[in-house]
């Protein structure tokens, strides 16, 4: 036998391959080869050497994979029925739902069967505030896949772990699992610890040295707090991941699309903007660096049917032309608005968490002190008033404030049952201007239940309802993620009866000391006569406020149209108008050129706001609820106001 | 080497998504081994798996028992392996950028062997990954290469020579 035939065949016999024919001449060939012994030798050490790669670690991609292959399974839509005779606004919302609808159901992503109730949609607020007083754990795994972070990093997998333990403790843990293009690419691993008083971000320094060779080589740092207050606006425990109290309170926002199955659980899937889901991103985007959305691109959420978790979302381009410029300005391929450009998805779900869950063990001796100094509960409710109406909320942190520049009598009480929570600041001392507590000079002026006035403002991404109320000799501060109707029944019954607020609190409290006076249109249109008004409002707006704003011949008139009943509308829609002939420089950088009525001007599509000079005036529109469509259209429609406002 | 119940496998072919997922499961990890292997970064990795099973998924209904599952299922994952990589050839030529190396192996042996893998000609090295890293039979890798086992029996024996040639030479020049 030779050499060649003698080692194929030993090859083969370690594949259990071999040809039982050749065993004899193959021992007699190999007993007297050495060269044979040591290629059957090295092929057995190449066999244990090649087991080991088997240990190779394998990413989990039953989410992508069965997202794609749902896709496929699905039968594509019919076009959508014409829209173009439809008139005015009911034509460009149809336009919205078309668009939507049709994504929602071609989108590579979950699954969703159309037909759910249409009570339901009406129904998802009061259940999810239903089903937050009972979250009291919660822990989940989800897998997040990010497209189009760079031209050199076209996808981004990450997987994120969120625990929780209500009310305060807090830990999302954000691990990048890219394969990164060779370079220096900041992996984009992320930590965020809360526990009560103490709020901890570890994430890298996003510059890449690449493009900023100044940029630190060091690939971490550290942001902290501590005296944090309960439930703080600023540093937020971003709770929306475990049950979408915020983002699903703006329920006229929110449509239903059908229902799908999520980690074999039955799920209700919602459609939301991009601006209005802010809350759902909190534990991602609480630093570390992501691609930008565009305020109006499609955000579907996948909430469980029994507890109202969100077990997946993902986002998708809103199909507009300004998209495709803003995303051109910010260095994006072209975006299909059919392809998810975020999916974050559960993997497990448990609804509890580790006993002894601390997420801040030691906070870092920089930390910034917010100046919130904890006391006993009851030591502090001994000087203060408390509601007689808790809405079966319980103690929670109590205490005063250490930092300059408040009242120093100023106390805090909060409240929490699961994820509600209501928190109170009062103080004898407040002198103004403005009202107490975190509420702006649109406020609007409410008849609580039982009688007494207090001042309303509906919650924002980053605060909550809020309401505030002036009493003799008391200023209250309520704020809460509770239910409009129970934050009054609150403060309803707390043991002072609200007033009407100074009327110089109200007037002096616009922003760099320039006078504000709330006026009426006639009023407004008296003094500035080239002011224009729209003839038609989006459907549910009406005039909030009239404001002057400075005074003389300098005087300019903004005029606020809100939606009385919503909540997370942002500032509604602001019409700006002043006496001055040309646009300042831009205040966003994402700016780009517009016809409006037939006259040159800009659009920001981050402000939502469109921006011309006709006939010498400074004109503005701003409302992130509206695209550059429905501002368009809004802007369209203004004539002057003296035609129907009289002289 | 797993093989589904066949019950699973006939509930995924009549369109049971749910039984499809159990598929992928239960495979994915051997299909991105495979295309790991044959593709040497994860990313492409990553996108071979996902498409194998998509191609898969669209060719279920055809699937008809004649040969395992999984090695039916490997033949889909290897051609789109080759694919994938006559794609990023192509792109390379255009573009000259380096190959990425799998981190996380040892500097040993193994890492070596890696390398030496690497330079096999593909018809070597594919032989090699699904019988020696998969342990197919030769019968089953003569379905999933499409290649007579006589052929791979002739490309064991090659490639196992080279790998020993390149290890001796790396330790011959003091790289291991």
């Amino acid at each position: 036998m030779r050499c060649e035939v003698a080692e194929r065949e030993l090859s083969a016999r370690l594949d259990d391959a071999g040809d039982r024919r050749l065993d004899r001449s193959l021992e007699e060939h190999v007993a007297s080869c050495p060269r044979c012994r040591a290629f059957a030798a090295g092929a057995r050490r190449l066999r244990d050497a090649g087991r080991l790669r088997l240990a190779e670690p394998v990413p989990d991609l039953v989410p992508q994979i069965m997202a794609a292959v749902r896709g496929e399974a699905r039968a594509r839509p019919r076009p959508g029925r014409s829209i173009a005779a439809a008139p005015g606004w009911t034509r460009y919302a149809a336009a919205f739902v078309a668009a939507a609808v049709v994504a929602a159901v071609a989108v590579g992503g979950l699954d969703v069967r159309r037909g759910v109730a249409p009570a339901l949609a009406a129904d998802i607020p009061d259940r999810v505030a239903a089903a937050s007083t009972e979250v009291t754990a919660y822990r989940v795994t989800f897998a997040v896949t990010e497209r189009n972070f760079h031209p050199r990093v076209p996808r981004r997998t990450f997987t994120a772990e969120v625990t929780f333990r209500a009310p305060e403790r807090f830990l999302a843990v954000v691990s990048d699992r890219t394969t990164y293009p060779p370079g220096t690419w900041p992996r984009n691993d992320l930590r965020l610890a809360i526990d009560g008083s103490r709020w901890l971000l570890r994430e890298p320094l996003t510059c890449p040295r690449r493009s900023l060779p100044a940029c630190l080589p060091s690939g971490k740092m550290t942001r902290s707090v501590q005296g944090r207050e309960p439930f703080d606006g600023d540093a937020l425990v971003p709770t929306d991941i475990v049950l979408p109290v915020r983002t699903l309170v703006g329920s006229d926002r929110v449509r239903v699309l059908g229902e799908g199955e999520v980690l074999e659980r039955p799920t209700v899937a919602v459609e939301l903007a991009y601006r209005d889901a802010v809350p759902l991103f909190g534990f991602l985007q609480a630093g570390g660096a992501w691609r930008p959305f565009f305020p109006h691109d499609r955000v579907v959420v996948h909430l469980d049917a029994a507890s109202w978790f969100p077990l997946a979302y993902e986002v998708f381009a809103y199909p507009a032309w300004e998209r495709e410029r803003w995303a051109a300005g910010n260095g994006l391929p072209r975006e299909p608005s059919d392809r998810a450009l975020l999916e974050v998805r559960a993997t497990s779900l448990e609804t509890s968490s580790p006993l002894g869950f601390r997420p801040v063990a030691r906070i870092p001796a920089a930390a910034v002190d917010e100046g919130f100094r904890d006391a006993p509960f009851g030591s502090v409710a001994a000087d203060a008033v408390v509601p007689a109406h808790l809405a079966g909320l319980r103690p929670y942190r109590a205490g005063t404030f250490a930092a300059s520049g408040r009242p120093a009598d100023e106390l805090l009480l909060s409240y929490t049952k699961g994820l509600a929570w209501l928190k109170i600041r009062q103080t004898r001392s407040w002198r103004g201007p403005g009202l107490f507590g975190d509420v702006g000079e649109l406020a609007a002026p409410v008849r609580l239940p039982g009688g007494g006035t207090a001042y309303y403002e509906p919650a924002t991404a980053s605060l909550g309802r809020r309401l505030s109320v002036h009493a003799r000799g008391l200023d209250v501060y309520l704020e809460t993620n509770l239910p409009r109707g129970e934050l009054f029944r609150v403060a309803a019954s707390l043991p002072a009866t609200g007033v009407p607020a100074p009327r110089r609190w109200l007037e002096a409290a616009g922003p760099g000391g320039v006078p504000h006076r709330r006026v009426d249109l006639a009023e407004a249109a008296r003094k500035l006569p080239g002011l224009l008004l729209p003839s038609e409002v989006p459907p549910g707006y009406r005039v909030w406020a009239v404001e002057l704003i400075g005074a003389g011949r300098g005087t300019a008139v903004t005029v606020h149209y809100r939606r009385p009943g919503a909540e997370l509308d942002g500032a509604g829609i602001a019409l700006h108008q002043a006496p001055v002939g040309s646009l300042a420089p831009p205040l966003e950088p994402d700016v780009f050129v517009v016809r409006v009525r037939g006259i040159t001007g800009r659009y920001s599509p981050s402000r939502g706001q469109l921006e011309w000079v006709e006939s010498g005036t400074y004109r503005s529109l701003e409302g992130t609820a509206l695209d550059l469509a429905g501002l368009l259209r809004l802007a369209s429609s203004l004539e002057p106001a003296f035609g129907r406002l009289g002289p | 080497m797993r093989e589904p119940e066949p019950d699973i496998v006939g509930r995924a072919r009549a369109g049971d998504l749910a039984a499809f997922e159990e598929l992928v499961r239960s495979h994915q990890g051997d299909v991105y081994r495979l295309a790991l292997h044959l593709v040497r970064d994860r990313q492409t990795a990553e996108d071979v798996t996902q498409e194998a099973f998509l191609l898969a998924f669209r060719s279920l209904p055809r699937f008809r028992g004649g040969s395992k599952f999984s090695t039916w299922l490997y033949r889909i994952a290897r051609n789109c392996a080759v694919d994938a990589i006559r794609r990023r050839e192509r792109r390379r030529r255009l573009e000259r950028t380096a190959v990425e190396d799998v981190p996380g192996a040892d500097p040993s042996v193994r890492a070596a062997l890696e390398a030496a893998v690497d330079g096999l000609p593909r018809e070597l090295r594919e032989g090699f990954v699904v019988i020696e890293v998969f342990g197919l039979s030769y019968a089953e890798a003569s379905a999933v290469l499409g290649v007579l086992p006589g052929t791979l029996k002739s490309r064991m024996h090659r490639a196992r020579r080279l790998l020993m040639e390149a290890l001796d030479d790396r330790a011959a020049s003091g790289e291991v």
